[in-house]
């Protein structure tokens, strides 16, 4: 691929940047990938407990702020499925865990199975408990996708209700906004 | 993410989406450095704009390398008016490995890299402003506590 030329100084922000692939061979690129790979499996091997788990916690952080930002909630990877992942990458009894939290195994059970779904004093405490890496408010958006999701595709919520109601307006259905 | 108006020194929301195919017609080579898209379909393709707005600030193409847990940065640019000692906003391309960073960490976690191969006068330039790694190789690049650097850097 053609590039311009880059001035001979170094410019004070890099002009047009980087280009690879295409300007080494074959067998420069092979070269230079191993030697690569040989230095992080050396690197890899020493890291510290610290550096693990912060690169953990910004791995489990984007994660969820993927779901969030995903259009379609995948029902798989709800509160619970991101909990479980956080108390694993911590190393740590679940027992223990509960405690650090104030809450009893059973309770942190029924979050991590999602038979239940936490208030906003666990959320804080999931925040101050990772020091900040994981706030209360991106616990909070996964769990208000998840009962988006719920409230939208609960039929049986609906069954339920209809009981409850009656006199329903009445409207030409032609003209009826689509549901959701 | 935010990025600096060199003039002034205010921060400005930038946002990474994916490149669209009706992009194309906007990358021109001569905005943008380079025919973006001979890249597309053998990369993937993003751009970095102000929140909101359309013009594109600066393009990335990157490729996947699952079986190194690395993620390989092709191609960076910046706009023409964003380029060198007198350009509009600073931290452009910053904003976009820390991108490519945050992808890699999201996928490999502590085992995350990202990894690129600068044109030779720039080497220096990407070892001291992003902490690169270089072990004599062509390739630079972004692991453990560098590439969380630049996350924390570029991506608060």
């Amino acid at each position: 691929m053609n590039v311009k030329k880059v001035k001979n100084s170094l410019p004070v922000e890099p002009e047009y940047e980087i280009m690879v692939g295409e300007r080494l061979s074959p067998e420069e690129y092979e070269k230079s990938v191993r030697k690569m790979n040989e230095y992080r499996k050396r690197t890899q091997e020493n890291m510290s407990e610290k550096v693990r788990l912060t690169l953990e916690l910004m791995s489990l952080r984007f994660k969820i702020e993927g779901c969030i930002k995903d259009k379609e909630f995948n029902p798989q990877l709800n509160f619970g499925h991101f909990l479980r992942q956080y108390v694993d990458l911590l190393n740590r009894k679940r027992k223990v865990f509960a405690s650090e939290i104030g809450i009893n195994e059973a309770e942190l059970s029924q979050f991590i199975n999602n038979h239940r779904l936490p208030n906003e004093s666990i959320l804080v405490r999931l925040e101050i408990h990772s020091s900040n890496s994981l706030p209360a408010i991106i616990w909070f958006r996964l769990i208000q996708k998840e009962k988006e999701y719920i409230l939208l595709t609960n039929k049986a919520i609906r069954r339920e209700q209809k009981k409850n109601v009656s006199n329903k307006v009445n409207i030409s259905t032609k003209l009826q906004l689509p549901a959701y | 993410m935010t990025i600096i108006e060199v003039r002034t020194g205010d921060r400005k929301k930038v946002e990474i989406k994916p490149i669209e195919r009706t992009d194309f017609k906007k990358l021109t080579k001569k905005r943008y450095s380079f025919p973006w898209k001979e890249w597309q379909g053998k990369a993937e393709l993003y751009k970095l704009c102000f929140v909101g707005a359309d013009d594109i600030l600066g393009v990335m193409a990157f490729t996947d390398v699952p079986g190194d847990q690395r993620i390989e940065i092709n191609l960076l640019a910046v706009s023409i008016e964003n380029k060198g000692s007198g350009k509009v906003y600073d931290g452009i391309i910053g904003c976009l490995i820390a991108y490519a960073c945050s992808k890699a960490a999201e996928k490999y976690n502590k085992y995350a890299c990202v990894s690129l191969v600068p044109k030779t006068v720039l080497r220096e330039h990407y070892i001291k402003k992003y902490g690169m790694r270089d072990i004599g190789m062509r390739q630079l690049f972004l692991e453990e506590e560098s590439l969380a650097n630049i996350i924390l850097t570029y991506r608060p």
